[in-house]
Parts: structure tokens; sequence; C-alpha cells
């Protein structure tokens, strides 16, 4: 695919994760979809596991793209994400506050479906430092 | 430039970053840029003050650039940050844990310079609006 097309796929992507579309998400995802966090690698499993968690969290969350940085089968994607905390996070109870959070991150696109995916959105800095409890 | 040309200069930014060459990294900023961060823009200026207080806190950081996606006057780029957390830093005291962050960004090239940046700092900033850790000042 061109960097056309798999801009417009990111694109529609991220349509499908707002309306909460998550079967017709999901079938976007690669079977050997694996997203690289820095706290270890996420399978398509348990994305699909941890999708409901994330959505009974953050239930009202919106996704908007800012920017998009394409070459070769790579899409670099700069999105805002804006949420409510009402449901328990990573162990954090519901705490009601407003989320704002602008992420950079790069997706590898194989066919018309995200194969790889490398996102930094991670508590991890905070956890070295000891200000937050490890899991 | 090419976004050959524009990767090969981001490369070498950086890695004058890791060996604390700041002058020289400093050459390779346009006089007007910026970093845009969730929190608010941060200018030249304010990266000057603050790169001396991020090197007294992890005085061995080191950076890695993992990956480059490049199109037009653009560079995104995916990079892991090593230290030890060795002076205070956002006001917490030295630890002396090591630290590992990954950062990803988008960087604007213009007339071979890094005119201006768009990036995330692994999170921190929504464990700050969860009350999690106290936010900056």
């Amino acid at each position: 695919m061109s960097i056309k097309e798999n801009k417009a796929l990111v694109r529609h992507v991220v349509k499908l994760w707002n309306r909460r579309d998550m079967d017709a998400f999901f079938e976007l995802l690669a079977p050997e979809y694996v997203e690289h966090l820095p706290t270890g690698d996420v399978s398509l499993e348990q994305l699909k596991q941890y999708a409901h968690t994330f959505f009974a969290a953050f239930p009202d969350i919106s996704i908007t793209i800012n920017d998009m940085v394409a070459e070769g089968d790579k899409v670099a994607v700069l999105v805002n994400w804006k949420a409510t905390h009402q449901g328990e996070y990573m162990g954090i109870p519901p705490t009601g506050k407003k989320i704002d959070i602008t992420v950079a991150m790069i997706i590898k696109i194989i066919g018309d479906r995200w194969v790889e995916f490398w996102n930094v959105t991670n508590i991890r800095l905070a956890q070295q430092l000891g200000v937050i409890p490890k899991q | 430039m090419s976004i050959k040309e524009n990767k090969a200069l981001v490369r070498r930014a950086y890695k004058l970053s890791t060996l604390k060459d700041m002058d020289a990294f400093f050459e390779f900023l346009a006089p007007g840029y910026v970093e845009h961060f969730p929190t608010g823009d941060i200018s030249m200026k304010q990266l000057k003050q603050g790169i001396p207080e991020f090197f007294t806190a992890f005085p061995d950081i080191h950076i890695t650039i993992e990956d480059m996606v490049a199109e037009g006057d653009k560079v995104a780029v995916l990079m892991t940050s090593r230290g030890t957390h060795k002076g205070e830093y956002m006001g917490i005291p030295p630890t002396g844990n090591r630290i590992e962050m990954r950062n990803t960004c988008i960087i604007r090239i213009a007339n071979g310079k890094l005119a201006e940046w768009w990036g995330t700092l692994d999170g921190l900033r929504m464990m700050q609006q969860l009350g999690v850790i106290p936010s900056n000042k």
C-alpha cells in the first residue's frame, strides 16, 4: 500500500476506536499484531482483554489525530486523547479527573492491516523513581 | 533536504546530546526552535535552562535512536534514554534508581536545522493528571 493508503487506514482505525466499533477495529489488526510498550509486548489476545478494562476506566475517551508522518510501511502518528477517569486503571481507583494527553506512536502496516505498534504511554519513569508503586 | 539527509541530521543532533556536547547540539536548532508539550511550549531559552538540570539529575544519560520515519520536512523518532537518577528531578530527591524511558517525537526540519518538536515523555503527564505524582509547578 502507498503511504497515502496507510495514512487513510490509520485514520479509519482511529474512527472505529472512537465509535467503540471494536469488532471492526480488531478486524484491521493482523493475527500476529503486537504492541511494543516500554513495559513489554502486548499480543492481540491480550489487547482484546485489555480493551474492556480500558473502556471501563475511560468510557468517554476520544482520540484526535494531530499529525501523521509516513514512510515505506510505517506511519508515525501524533494523537491527542481526552477522557474522564471513571473506572479503575492500573490499580488506581477512579478519580473522576479529566485526562488530556498527547502521544506520538509508530505503526507498521502490511497489506491492509496493522502488524506492529510502538508506543510510550506508560508509567515506568514514575515507577522507577519510586514515586508510584510497581504493579 | 531529502528525508535521508533529515534523518542524518536528527541522528547527529541526538548523538551530540548523548555526548553532552550541548554547544554543538544547540547549533543544530533553529533560533525559533520550540518543543510542543501537552503542558505547553518550551522555547530554546527554557530548554537551555532545563538541560543542565536534567544532566545533573541523570549525569550518565544515554539516548539510543530505535527507529525513524521521515516524510517531507518531518522526521518521527522512537528513542530510548537510559540513565541513573543521581540528582533532584522534578522535586524528587535522587534515588539512585536506573531509569529507562522511551520517547517518541515528530521533528520538523527547516533550512538544515531542527525547527519544531512534538512529542511525549513516557506518560508521566497522565500520572500527574491522575494525582498519583505531584504536578510540576
